[in-house]
């Protein structure tokens, strides 16, 4: 038997047994083209294995109910990947969220009204804010913090369809709904970014136009 | 009124990928957060973690949980909402291979827009700095090896090389094959993969 052929049968059994399988531990006792035939035998493997049992204890040890929390809220939210994108693309640029809101009130010219700038951030995060409503110079200015193009949050933002199809409520949620201050890492956050009622459309100031007003 | 029915977490563990997607679809129009989510968690625990050991092949390991992840959450919004082409098994890894992809194309953990599935154009095109020396595409490889066998000869390779089971159990289930068959069909394909990979051409 050669070394690829008994490596690859001692990875797929680790593999099976539940063990941590990890495959660059059997790489690294390869070189060259054993290495490559190796590596592409266990990517072929584990392509084709099949879903993982349940386990209720290794979920919740893992990192996995953050991802599950956070695709939760885009899948049925109004501002389609933004719940998931977010988040990662501001732990990606080292940024706590009062660091980020901070720098995109002063590049929106709103140094002053911060609270209420960090109000619609947070509803971006929450899967609240319907994307379509949310203003180009806004993702601009946040895609120059995230170090991400403004075209791609656009697209990531209107992914799904919000609500599953709820289009109509999702945005009505989004114009009356005030931040959960249960549910945010931040400090507490405003009670609504924005006036309520159908008369306070007229109402709005420019932040309000930036982030619902498209 | 709506016809969805929540169900018990010892159910939604025997339901296809498939027909989880379309429980959190139908969880989802009904409102019911908490049941779309145990549903997603199965799908999740379920791929995570090989997902995960996939990319950690390919790319260094400060940045392979999030491109990790990121293939997750892109495949399964994508089959959500009914973006994704084929079962969900075989998508997600074709969303693996992309993401895997743009990473080195790209220099850096990017998020590409979720792709139209007959649009394969807009994923642009294949990296041309090879990390580390050594071609990305080995899933290439293997697919154009197994392109040349016939069905047979495949699931044979299949049972043997990738499920390992012993040969007398292969040439069991495959009827007309003997255990000599067996090695020498495996041994055929192995050969044949290193051939294409020293070659550095992963097309059949």
């Amino acid at each position: 038997m050669s070394d690829v052929e008994r490596l690859l049968r001692d990875y797929i059994e680790e593999h099976r047994a539940g063990g941590a399988a990890d495959p660059r531990a059997y790489l690294d006792q390869v070189e060259g083209t054993d290495r490559r035939e190796l590596e592409a035998l266990i990517d072929a493997y584990l392509a084709r294995a099949p879903r993982r049992a349940w386990s209720a204890e290794a979920y919740e040890a893992s990192g996995e109910p953050q991802l599950v929390e956070s695709l939760s809220r885009s899948l049925e939210g109004a501002s389609g990947l933004w719940p998931s994108l977010l988040p990662s693309l501001r732990e990606r640029a080292q940024l706590r969220r009062r660091d980020l809101v901070e720098r995109l009130a002063a590049a929106l010219g709103a140094g002053d009204r911060e609270e209420k700038v960090g109000a619609y951030y947070h509803q971006m995060e929450q899967g609240l804010l319907p994307a379509r409503g949310v203003a180009g110079r806004v993702l601009e200015a946040l895609g120059e913090i995230v170090g991400e193009s403004a075209e791609t949050l656009r697209r990531a933002g209107e992914a799904l369809e919000p609500g599953g199809g709820q289009t109509a409520g999702a945005a009505a949620f989004a114009r009356f709904a005030s931040p959960d201050p249960q549910a945010q890492e931040a400090p507490a956050m405003p009670a609504s970014p924005g006036p309520t009622g159908p008369a306070a459309e007229t109402e709005w100031d420019e932040l309000d136009e930036l982030f619902r007003g498209g | 009124m709506s016809n969805f029915r929540e169900r018990p977490e010892r159910e939604l563990q025997l339901l296809s990928d498939d027909e989880l997607i379309a429980y959190v679809r139908a969880a989802a129009a009904a409102g019911s957060t908490d049941a779309a989510k145990s549903a997603l968690a199965i799908l999740v625990h379920g791929h995570m973690d090989n997902v995960r050991r996939r990319v950690a092949m390919k790319v260094p390991a400060i940045d392979a949980d999030d491109v990790a992840g990121n293939a997750m959450v892109s495949a399964i919004a994508s089959a959500f909402n009914g973006q994704s082409a084929g079962e969900f098994h075989a998508w997600l890894n074709r969303i693996v291979k992309r993401r895997i992809a743009d990473y080195h194309r790209k220099g850096r953990l990017d998020v590409v827009p979720i792709p139209d599935p007959g649009d394969d154009e807009q994923w642009g095109d294949e990296p041309s700095v090879e990390p580390e020396g050594e071609a990305i595409d080995l899933e290439r490889a293997v697919d154009g090896v197994f392109s040349e066998l016939s069905d047979e000869h495949a699931r044979v390779v299949d049972l043997y090389v990738f499920d390992d089971l012993p040969a007398a159990e292969v040439a069991a289930r495959v009827e007309g094959m003997t255990e000599q068959n067996v090695h020498q069909i495996a041994s055929r394909f192995r050969k044949r993969l290193r051939e294409l990979l020293e070659e550095g051409d992963t097309s059949p």
